[in-house]
């Protein structure tokens, strides 16, 4: 195998949210073309580190490096431009609910590229028929069920050709086989795209089905990072809690 | 003591940095609408027109029986009163110099930020609450520019449009009253309507309405903007916007007459 290539970098990073660090010095490397799954509860911190990677949350300290390049120094501009590679799927899919699922989809390329119309459509119907939605351009979110939401979120993720891709709870809400479903959508496109996926999840079937990686987040600190099999046979207490979902235990639930 | 001058300093703070963040955003929202164009991103025709239609074509019945019927007590009030001197001709001048000056610009834009400030606060803020805001941003597409942007122009253009139909239904209804049950000729009641309405009544009222349609567009979009806390923060915000906005739409109302009227006594 190939010498890994780092493509995001996060370096001492801290983030104060309503006077509570949120993100305690937190440090990791991800690399190109794995997907790197955050797990952790309710309220300890990977969300606010997955907005502070795409730019929604800005660190209170600390350094994000995208291919080498530090996010934070950026201007406004440079800091758009960067932002174009990345693609999000909202934990709620976030779909623009008075657009149908083809001009959501092709909604950055219309904003952001000079493509003639012809193109775009070719594009947008491309990226659907990629998630399994062909045939349901014309729809509403609202007319949808949530995987189909769940994917056309996705699509639209994708619609960039991004070189990286974040997913907040991809899984949540869905029912076990749409989960495996988008799980295994999640792999193809990893694989055939050749993207970075970032992942923030507490579905624990769904890690260990796609994770290269895995990051267990507890009160705003990274506990362990490792392979699925690191993880599955850790010596943390807090990690076996977790990942068995055990009453009794290091984490308390107050 | 000390702690009520405390707890006046905060709310002073709160409100300086919501007054500084409402000035932003007004001058976020026309900075795209000038230099949108010249950056390749112009206002999408398509929205715009979609706002238009919703905000200004199907306000028309509200705003025409409000300003009617206001039109029609102004009539019927001042009627007794003027007759008492001999004088009830000059109902006509009465009512259009009051509803074109004052009453119809006003009442119109209460209405307008009743019915469409609420609007906008309660789609902004279910948007803002479902995470679509934020997507738009981490698609490095500017919330402002695609969704207040439009929602601004549009109710620009077409607030002093319903102005002048309500400043025409106001003095329609003072004319059904007139030409009824005062029973004054109907040729000598609109001449006397024109003979007292000056220009400036009616250009003065309409720059009103360009005024309050901006209070109108920019504080629903900015409490739809700061919209937090699920359905109810969607709620809480709206009753804000529409009551932020009938404010501050009587304060401009009275600066603008000041300046208009008052200044050049």
């Amino acid at each position: 195998m190939p010498e890994k290539e780092i493509a995001i970098s996060i370096q001492n990073l801290t983030k104060i949210l309503g006077g509570r660090k949120v993100l305690d010095n937190v440090s990791f490397d991800i690399y190109r073309g794995e997907i790197f799954v955050i797990m952790g509860g309710s309220g300890h911190g990977k969300s606010t580190l997955l907005r502070n990677m795409t730019g929604a949350l800005i660190p209170d300290s600390g350094k994000i490096l995208f291919n080498g390049q530090d996010l934070l120094k950026l201007s406004v501009a440079e800091r758009e431009r960067v932002q174009r590679r990345f693609g999000m799927s909202f934990q709620s899919s976030a779909l623009l609910d008075f657009l149908n699922v083809e001009e959501n989809v092709s909604l950055p390329l219309v904003e952001h590229t000079k493509l003639s119309p012809k193109v775009i459509d070719i594009i947008s119907k491309m990226k659907l028929s990629l998630v399994g939605l062909q045939g349901f351009e014309k729809y509403y979110p609202s007319e949808l069920s949530g995987g189909m939401r769940k994917r056309a979120g996705l699509a639209r993720a994708i619609a960039m050709d991004p070189e990286v891709v974040f997913y907040d709870e991809p899984t949540a809400g869905l029912d076990p086989v749409v989960c495996a479903v988008v799980d295994q959508l999640i792999l193809d496109l990893t694989r055939k795209l050749k993207l970075t996926s970032i992942v923030v999840t507490h579905n624990m079937e769904s890690v260990f089905r796609i994770a290269d990686r895995i990051a267990m987040v507890f009160k705003g600190k990274v506990e362990q990072i490792g392979t699925r099999e690191e993880i599955r046979n850790s010596k943390n207490p807090i990690v076996q809690q977790f990942i068995k979902g055990e009453l009794e235990g290091p984490i308390q639930i107050t | 003591m000390l702690k009520y001058f405390e707890q006046l300093g905060h709310k002073l703070i709160e409100w300086i940095t919501i007054a500084r963040e409402f000035i932003r955003l007004f001058f976020e929202t026309v900075f795209w609408l000038i230099v949108g164009p010249f950056k390749d991103k112009p206002v999408n025709f398509k929205s715009l027109f979609f706002q238009m239609v919703f905000m200004g074509v199907n306000s028309i019945i509200i705003v025409f029986f409000v300003t009617f019927f206001t039109g029609v007590v102004l009539a019927m009030q001042a009627a007794p009163q003027l007759d008492k001197m001999g004088a009830v001709i000059y109902v006509s001048s009465l009512v259009s110099i009051s509803i074109c000056r004052e009453l119809g610009p006003v009442l119109t834009a209460l209405v307008i930020a009743g019915r469409i400030g609420a609007a906008i606060t309660a789609e902004i803020g279910s948007m803002k609450v479902n995470e679509q805001i934020e997507a738009l941003e981490t698609m490095a597409i500017s919330p402002v520019r695609y969704l207040v942007a439009p929602k601004f122009l549009a109710l620009v253009i077409m607030l002093p449009c319903l102005t002048i139909i309500g400043d025409a239904s106001g003095i329609f209804g003072g004319y059904v009253v007139g030409t009824t049950s005062l029973k004054i000729n109907a040729g000598l009641y609109l001449q006397t309507t024109w003979k007292f309405l000056s220009r400036k009544d009616i250009y003065t009222g309409l720059s009103k309405s360009v005024v309050f349609a901006m209070i109108i567009a920019l504080v629903g979009a900015y409490q739809g903007l700061k919209t937090k806390g699920g359905a109810v923060g969607v709620g809480r915000a709206t009753t804000i916007s529409v009551v932020t906005s009938f404010i501050l739409i009587i304060i401009a109302d009275c600066i603008l007459t000041g300046i208009y009227f008052f200044s050049d006594m």
